[in-house]
């Protein structure tokens, strides 16, 4: 297992992980989730905005593949990541995905959000809640940003719960050796089998969005449960 | 970066105002400038139109 330190030094750790990742990062997620992860974004992004498009915060962006899903239903979207090589390959896209697709780039911490009081209709993230090292704080400062009756969109993986050990096996040993040999960083993709290990339960984080003072949680399973979106009212 | 975003943004810190200097721009977009907190005497620098408002601490050195 890979370990990082703790707090700022840790932040760091993963920021200089990502900025090596970024360049294939979008390859990495492609093969090693068959080809999944667009549409379980898609299906985050449609949970994101029931109702007419509005103004949506997408955190720990990326390489904003999540960001243009929102942007595609038509809502202004503000993009923030703490990693300038990530955020680069995602202007990249959203350059490329035309004048009607509105994403602004920003850097930002998740923890320190640089927005005042009920400003977005919505936040998402996606696959970027096991980065974030303090998820009370986080949480706290997300729904400070939103707009009384915003909506909260937490798409994440899991763990396998009850014995899928073909699940397991992936994860232990496809994840690592694949995702290292299509970026050159074996050891970056390791952090991820661990973040995984090491995340909470899709329950436990229900909980943590009930103690944040979110309300109407609903929990809803992609795929087999592989992914789950998390969706919350303030 | 757009100056329609100043309408949304705030201090990291403080979450007070922030007050837009521009330095280069091309037509409504911000290529370089900077982001200024009077209340904690902080500026965020926008570098090739990307505004990057991390805390100071978490700055690339």
């Amino acid at each position: 297992m890979v370990r990082l330190p703790e707090s700022s030094q840790r932040i760091q750790a993963i920021r200089g992980m990502f900025s090596r990742l970024a360049p294939r990062y979008d390859l990495g997620n492609r093969v090693l989730s068959l080809g999944l992860d667009s549409s379980w974004r898609r299906s985050a992004a449609r949970l994101a905005q029931p109702g007419r498009p509005g103004l949506v915060l997408d955190v720990a962006t990326g390489t904003a593949d999540l960001a243009l899903a929102v942007a595609r239903l038509g809502s202004r979207v503000v993009a923030l990541d703490f990693c300038e090589e990530m955020l680069q390959v995602g202007m990249g896209k959203g350059r490329k995905a035309g004048p009607g697709v509105d994403v602004a780039f920003l850097l930002g911490d998740a923890l320190s959000l640089p927005f005042p009081l009920d400003t977005f209709d919505a936040v998402t993230i996606g696959f970027g809640m096991r980065n974030i090292p303090d998820l009370a704080r986080y949480l706290a400062e997300v729904r400070r940003v939103l707009k009384p009756g915003g909506r909260l969109v937490t798409l994440e993986l899991y763990p396998p719960a009850h014995g899928s050990r073909a699940h397991r096996w992936y994860l232990k040993h496809v994840v690592p050796g694949v995702g290292g040999l299509l970026s050159g960083q074996g050891v970056a993709y390791e952090y991820l089998h661990s973040s995984i290990r090491q995340f909470s339960t899709p329950e436990e984080l229900r909980d943590s969005l009930r103690d944040a003072g979110f309300g109407a949680i609903e929990i809803v399973p992609l795929h087999l449960r592989a992914a789950m979106v998390h969706l919350a009212i303030k | 970066m757009k100056k329609s975003l100043m309408d949304i943004l705030a201090c990291p810190l403080c979450k007070g105002p922030l007050e837009l200097k521009v330095e280069k721009e091309e037509g409504d977009e911000v290529v370089t400038g900077s982001l200024n907190c009077s209340r904690c005497n902080e500026r965020y620098p926008i570098e090739d139109t990307i505004p990057n408002l991390l805390p100071p601490d978490l700055r690339k050195k």
